[in-house]
């Protein structure tokens, strides 16, 4: 007898048995031979890979416009902090030049609100020619006189129409007056520039007081700049 | 066979892009998917293709899958289920299901037709008399060797009604076979004599 619990156990048991004969017999029946197994696998990978592929192709595609953002972002980010670096850099400092280029680009285009600024730039180059002075930095000091008499020709370039003669003449006397000082008290290796420069500034003095229109003639060498009419 | 709980990681990096856990979701499934579908046809070779199908119909859903849904067991399940029926509807709807429980035998390993007793084609013979709606259930959950939870979510219906389903199954088989059974203790007994 092939099943002898059939109808002599509780009906539970009975099922619960049922239930196991059920078991093995799928088990049991319809298995996956070998070589179905391997031939579905394959198969099923293989679509896998080329839906994949395409996908990984797609992907510098998506990543290309990410890279450039985080290039873009990192350039910002540089700038930035080379921008708050170079701000805090004094003359003499590596980062000096950088910062006298980002202080012109904030210069108004023209007229007297520019000539204002220059007038303000010359300002910050002598206070920093003093303050290097005081540290016995040479270097420093010849940055700083450098930097103003690249300003000083650049205003020499035009005086914006607004701005009051007197108010320059006033201002290169200050600068005469501090350069002298300068010059009593600079280390050696930067009594060359300052003297330079107190050369120009008085020059400019004088070609104001003289009512020559032209505060001052180029220190270097440069293109001919047509200075404004003035009368 | 991979552990149930690894599924829903293996299904995450297949969405990724591993072809590993794809291959480990195969060897996690395949047998169960091919015997399930190979139990709901009556062609060995369309049960191949039909479970080919069944897979490469999951690698393309796949990326669609979300876990918030039915299990993933229940998810390919379904996907099979349908492409049993799309296969019966187009190219066997005339033949009857229990031409399938009478097409292994012979088709297996040595070790398989061991298996494939009498006995086997007995019990095969009387899942065929089942309602297909049981077969289903029985097929779901013996073969493919889902939890009612699973079914239930394969056939979108509310686990109690697996559970029943399945029990009235169970009943008519032990039925079936207990009358398999008389007509057959016959001959032992009359051997025994």
């Amino acid at each position: 007898m092939r099943w002898p619990w059939l109808g002599r156990r509780p009906d539970d048991a009975l099922l619960g048995e049922a239930e196991d004969l059920v078991r093995r017999y799928a088990v049991g029946r319809h298995g996956m031979t070998d070589d179905e197994r391997r031939r579905l696998r394959t198969a099923t990978l293989a679509a896998f890979e080329a839906q994949v592929a395409p996908r990984s192709q797609r992907r510098p595609a998506r990543i290309a416009p990410r890279g450039l953002a985080l290039g873009v972002a990192l350039v910002a980010l540089l700038a930035l902090v080379g921008t708050a670096v170079a701000a805090e850099s004094g003359a003499g400092q590596p980062f000096y030049g950088l910062r006298l280029t980002l202080e012109s680009l904030t210069l108004p285009r023209d007229g007297s609100a520019r000539t204002q600024a220059l007038l303000a730039q010359l300002d910050r180059r002598l206070a920093e020619a003093s303050r290097e002075t005081e540290r016995g930095n040479g270097p420093g000091v010849a940055d700083a006189v450098r930097a103003y008499l690249a300003t000083l020709d650049e205003m020499s370039g035009g005086i914006g129409s607004g701005v009051s003669q007197t108010a320059i003449e006033a201002g290169l006397e200050r600068h005469v007056t501090i350069l002298q000082r300068i010059l009593g008290s600079a280390p050696s290796n930067a009594q060359g520039g300052v003297q330079r420069a107190l050369h120009q500034a008085e020059q400019a003095q004088q070609a104001l007081q003289h009512g020559q229109g032209e505060p001052t003639q180029p220190s270097h060498p440069g293109p001919p700049q047509s200075p404004p009419g003035r009368p | 066979m991979t552990d149930e709980h690894l599924v829903p990681e293996l299904v995450a990096r297949a969405q990724g892009g591993d072809v590993e856990a794809v291959g480990a979701l195969y060897d996690h499934y395949a047998e169960r998917v091919f015997r399930f579908v190979r139990f709901r046809l009556s062609s060995p070779q369309d049960a191949e293709d039909v479970s080919q199908r069944v897979f490469l119909q999951m690698i393309q859903a796949l990326p669609r899958y979300q876990g918030r849904g039915a299990p993933f067991g229940a998810w390919l399940f379904r996907i099979a289920r349908n492409a049993v029926i799309d296969s019966r509807r187009t190219h066997h709807a005339h033949e009857p299901l229990e031409a399938a429980a009478d097409t292994a035998s012979g088709e297996r390993g040595p070790e398989q037709i061991a298996i494939t007793t009498s006995e086997m084609d007995r019990v095969g013979a009387a899942i065929a008399q089942l309602t297909d709606e049981q077969q289903e259930v029985i097929h779901l959950r013996f073969v493919a060797e889902l939890s009612p939870r699973e079914i239930a979510a394969v056939l979108g219906r509310r686990e109690g009604a697996i559970r029943g389903t399945q029990f009235r199954a169970l009943r008519a088989l032990r039925l079936q076979l207990a009358q398999a059974a008389s007509s057959d203790s016959a001959i032992p007994k009359r051997a025994s004599d």
